[in-house]
């Protein structure tokens, strides 16, 4: 099952059968926001559907049926601020209680649909493998495909013959239904820094890769992983190089040059391009 | 001799209307507390092996199979393919309405309460409703068998009465 008829079954049949016949557009997201009817992100850009407007007892029942009604085991989860489900990626909206760990009320659900797509990332993997497979940030703003470049240069690493350990912490890069290539080792369901050690300890890989390091936690495990003679493929949120620099978090990241290439997602009109450079 | 066997049947019947009803409480009272125990494991379940809501939901129906409440689990199970069309506290109330109707509209407000708490995203809150109501269950269920005497001899007594005036007029 592709990821669009999966986040077509969590929805209620009124919206389900008014959604399909957006199918051949490969959306990338379903907007879901109370009040208004739902929207689908393709080509670059949201259009409205005509279903009917969305009511807030339809995102309860969309979650619920997302958790099997056991929300309370995503509680990490909820704190990013989103539950992940297979192939798709539900972020959360509406009114935040216990520090965000659960919500008293939903106003909106994005539900991001994971994309296999194959072969895109061909060229900066062959570039990867003959330069030795040097530390990669593949960075790219918040759905700009960073995640689906990240499966594919797993994927062709690894079925190239290089050994990859991949940390999927919350399952999003195999999404359950993807296949990371002949040599790649998963790990699912602990932090990065656990997994990376875990990995390193038992699977002897040659690349660690991880997805969206943000927090101070998740830039530690980047600083061990840099440590243990095994090269790095990560992604970062940022628009360019000058956003990059300005977060705080990152600067003392980019200036230990544990990454030696940076690898730009851009955007423009639904189309995506990418860009290798060296990391000054 | 006819008129006697006529009257013996209506003091029979009335005495009989009068048994109904005193088992029914006793039942009230033993369904109550069978409520009060699959609460009080959900609550267990939940915090101590933080399963799945449908485990948990399973793991519920097996137990009770046998009991009054079996079928109450059991719909809810059944029920939870209709996620998504359905929120999980529509599906619980609706269970609690057409499997727990003998409970008493006490009792059924409770449990049918729960279905808003359950399957959120806080596991105090929900451990905590559970709590709650498996209290009120044990409350019912203690005011059921403290009525129970008085009920007993109220039952028995305005049957019996009611029966012997039908026969008087009848004869």
């Amino acid at each position: 099952m592709d990821s669009f008829s999966a986040a077509l079954e969590l929805l209620p049949r009124k919206y389900a059968s008014a959604l399909e016949p957006y199918a051949p557009y490969a959306p990338e997201e379903l907007r879901l926001r109370v009040g208004r009817a739902p929207a689908l992100l393709y080509e670059g850009r949201e259009h409205r559907s005509a279903a009917d407007k969305v009511e807030e007892s339809d995102l309860k029942r969309i979650l619920d049926k997302a958790t099997g009604a056991s929300l309370y085991n995503a509680a990490e989860a909820m704190r990013q601020g989103y539950y992940c489900t297979g192939a798709l990626r539900i972020g959360i909206c509406g009114k935040a209680v216990s520090g965000g760990i659960g919500f008293s009320g939903y106003s909106s659900l994005c539900i991001r649909l994971a994309h296999d797509c194959r072969g895109v990332c061909r060229e900066t993997a062959d570039k990867l493998m003959r330069e030795g497979c040097p530390n990669t940030l593949i960075v790219s703003p918040p759905g700009g495909g960073k995640t689906t470049a990240l499966r594919d240069l797993i994927r062709q690493l690894a079925d190239g013959g290089v050994r990859v350990g991949v940390v999927d912490e919350r399952g999003e890069l195999s999404g359950g239904i993807f296949e990371l290539g002949r040599c790649s080792d998963v790990i699912s369901g602990l932090d990065k820094l656990s997994g990376a050690l875990l990995l390193l300890r038992s699977m002897s890989p040659q690349i660690v890769a991880v997805d969206e390091i943000s927090a101070p936690e998740d830039l530690r495990a980047i600083r061990e992983i840099s440590g243990c003679g095994v090269g790095i493929l990560a992604t970062v949120h940022a628009r360019d190089e000058e956003d990059l620099r300005r977060r705080p978090a990152y600067q003392s990241l980019m200036k230990s040059g544990v990454f030696e290439q940076l690898l730009f997602i851009r955007q423009k009109n639904g189309i995506r391009s990418y860009e290798m450079r060296e990391c000054p | 001799m006819r008129k006697m066997l006529g009257a013996a049947a209506i003091l029979l019947g009335c005495f009989l209307s009068a048994w109904c009803r005193i088992r029914a409480g006793r039942r009230r009272e033993a369904v109550l507390l069978l409520m009060r125990d699959s609460l009080t494991e959900f609550r267990r379940e939940l915090t101590d092996r933080r399963g799945g809501m449908r485990d948990i939901l399973t793991s519920l129906a097996g137990r009770n199979a046998r009991r009054e409440t079996g079928p109450f689990f059991d719909r809810i199970c059944a029920d939870m393919d209709e996620l998504g069309e359905k929120s999980f506290s529509e599906i619980w109330r609706s269970g609690v309405a057409g499997e727990l109707g003998m409970l008493g509209e006490e009792a059924v407000d409770t449990v049918g309460a729960l279905g808003d708490s359950l399957g959120g995203s806080e596991l105090a809150l929900q451990c905590e409703a559970l709590e709650n109501a498996a209290h009120e269950m044990e409350r019912l269920a203690r005011k059921e068998r403290e009525a129970l005497p008085g009920e007993r001899r109220m039952s028995f007594g305005l049957s019996l009465a009611a029966g012997a005036m039908l026969v008087i007029v009848l004869i």
